[in-house]
């Protein structure tokens, strides 16, 4: 359903980024979503542009 | 296109133009071990098989299969160059073309970042729980000009190499 380039929201935090890498199959897929907003976000991996990663069942089409 | 072909689509130009360009990318659906173990008709039909350059071998992770550019203990998908580094409108592209990267650099930028690949010089390391290992590499990235990229890698318990997550310019805010 989600694939590299689509921009989502993650539920839990409602942090809108983009889809930069798939890995995984089925219900294991992880989607790693960059924050759309520059800088830290908590929770977040990385000081520029934070990463999350994610199940399927916690990310929604922006 | 042969069902047993791999598609160009998911691979950089170059390998169909440049030095690659006879590289043989069919394989025999009866006798096609991946990483050495035979897989499956539906990992062959998502694109599975053997090939002669090491440069469009194939990594196989729970049965889907990514072509990529594997060099220096790192993976880098071509779907991942061509897809998103170098593809007009992604995220980042831009910071890419700025450099001198065009969208036939592929290859090139995949080679270029493998070639930088030093988990010595490795920051902010990570360890999720399920033991996935999460690290940041600097880098510097260009053709023309060359500035300062943060690599993101990840590696999971089963896996041999680092895998390319993401990349982006950050001469703006360099801190390290």
């Amino acid at each position: 359903m989600f694939d590299m380039n689509d921009i989502v929201k993650i539920k839990h935090n409602g942090v809108v980024g983009t889809i930069v890498d798939v890995s995984g199959n089925g219900k294991d897929r992880i989607f790693a979503v960059e924050s759309n907003t520059p800088g830290h976000i908590d929770g977040g991996y990385g000081d520029e542009w934070s990463l999350f990663f994610c199940r399927e069942n916690e990310i929604q089409k922006n | 296109m042969n069902k047993y072909t791999i598609p160009a689509y998911i691979l950089p130009s170059e390998h169909f133009f440049g030095e690659l360009r006879a590289v043989e990318l069919r394989f025999n659906p009866y006798h096609s071990p991946i990483n050495g173990r035979f897989c499956s008709k539906d990992m062959l039909d998502a694109g599975g098989g053997t090939n002669s350059s090491e440069s469009i071998d194939k990594s196989v992770e729970s049965g889907i299969i990514n072509s990529g550019y594997h060099s220096n203990g790192c993976f880098i998908e071509d779907k991942k160059a061509i897809g998103f580094y170098l593809k007009k409108g992604a995220k980042h592209s831009h910071e890419f073309f700025d450099v001198g990267y065009t969208e036939k650099d592929g290859l090139k930028l995949q080679k270029d970042i493998a070639s930088q690949f030093d988990t010595t010089k490795a920051y902010d390391k990570r360890e999720q729980p399920n033991h996935t290992k999460t690290i940041c590499i600097n880098m510097q990235l260009g053709v023309n000009v060359k500035k300062p990229f943060k690599t993101v890698w990840e590696k999971k318990p089963s896996d041999t190499e680092w895998r390319n997550i993401t990349a982006f310019d950050i001469s703006d805010h360099i801190k390290r």
